[in-house]
């Protein structure tokens, strides 16, 4: 006890005071260090792979959406119909397929809710249309929760997600660009 | 350098100088069990695939022609148009995925459709390696986990259903894709 005290009253003491900062920084840098590799490590593994896979989906759904026969015209696709109102300046027939095509989801969605344990739902498709020069020309989004579609005159650019598709649609002049935007994707543990 | 070779020399010395040093030497031997765990933790030994597994097999499902319209003539496969003489058929998936070993992982196809009241309709299912499926799908209504239990993977996705080749007869569907990977 004597020897501690002495240790703590001399020039040696004030070393050990030193030391004892050092050793609490080097614990909290130390905890930091591990709460970050335990968060980190497999979480932003999986969260990568999960948005390349879901904009692999927002692709199908884009490519699904353009080749399939329009309700609004069987004779033609609904790209051809979107081509279309393009050239008229009125997307009237492309609201209207993109609603009859989307809608369904929130049925499904809501059988599966009850069935599954979910990691994050599906929760809203949205439709952006570009003209040549990359602007906004008309968009619709769908809500699976609320199950309403809404006109995306101000929100297409900027509630754009990484989970995404774009392509490209010929029309008489020149061409527009056609995204689908998906928010969430089901995965079942 | 002197006071610590006079301090060695007698009991008391060796005492301060153990104390001296007691918190150095803690402290060394925890920075080196840091380092280690941190190294542990940094080297990824072990790559949970299951995931990819299920995504894979569930796109070669989507993309392939195994249910999707084909054109006859240029062999040109119409993904998110779904052929339903193929679906109809059930053994489609089974004879377009087709492995010589044992095939662990299985799906299941279901198809929806809304009709103009809003209710959903259910069309259909077709399964691949349905033996397989009854067995992991039991495992995962029964919560089990680790080994031999399963995952699941579910996309639903709209599509078109038509019901002949030249798409005079078709509909909008909803495609509901579940696959089972084993947990191994």
């Amino acid at each position: 006890m004597n020897g501690i005290k002495k240790i703590t009253r001399n020039r040696k003491g004030e070393d050990m005071l030193v030391d004892f900062w050092a050793i609490l920084a080097f614990a909290i840098i130390l905890l930091l260090f591990l709460v970050f590799f335990i968060l980190s490590k497999n979480e932003v593994k999986n969260a990568e792979l999960r948005v390349k896979f879901a904009s692999s989906d927002a692709g199908y759904m884009l490519n699904s959406y353009l080749k399939s026969p329009s309700l609004v015209d069987g004779s033609k696709t609904n790209a051809e119909i979107i081509a279309e109102d393009a050239l008229n300046d009125d997307f009237s027939r492309t609201e209207d397929s993109f609603k009859k095509f989307f809608t369904g989801v929130e049925k499904i969605n809501a059988e599966l809710e009850d069935d599954y344990i979910k990691h994050y739902a599906l929760s809203n498709i949205k439709l952006c249309i570009y003209d040549s020069s990359d602007s906004f020309l008309a968009g619709y989004s769908f809500n699976v929760k609320t199950k309403t579609t809404t006109d995306l005159y101000l929100y297409c650019d900027i509630l754009g997600s990484i989970t995404n598709a774009k392509t490209m649609i010929p029309t008489r002049d020149s061409f527009i660009y056609v995204e689908t935007v998906l928010f969430g994707n089901i995965i079942s543990k | 350098m002197n006071m610590t070779k006079n301090n060695m020399k007698n009991k008391k010395g060796q005492i301060e100088y153990l104390l001296q040093n007691a918190f150095r030497i803690g402290f060394t031997i925890i920075a080196l069990l840091a380092f280690f765990l941190l190294i542990n933790y940094y080297i990824n030994n072990k790559i949970d695939t299951r995931y990819v597994q299920a995504e894979t097999l569930a796109n070669r499902i989507m993309l392939s022609d195994a249910l999707m319209l084909q054109e006859r003539g240029t062999s040109r496969i119409y993904t998110g148009i779904v052929d339903m003489n193929k679906f109809n058929d059930k053994t489609s998936l089974d004879k377009s995925i087709k492995y010589e070993f044992n095939r662990h992982a299985a799906a299941k196809v279901k198809l929806s459709k809304k009709d103009v009241y809003g209710n959903v309709n259910y069309i259909g299912d077709i399964y691949l390696n349905k033996n397989n499926w009854d067995n992991l799908k039991t495992t995962i209504n029964s919560g089990a986990t680790g080994k031999g239990s399963a995952t699941m993977l579910i996309k639903d996705i709209p599509v078109t259903c038509a019901y002949d080749t030249d798409l005079n007869n078709y509909d909008y569907c909803i495609m509901t894709v579940e696959v089972i990977v084993p947990n191994s």
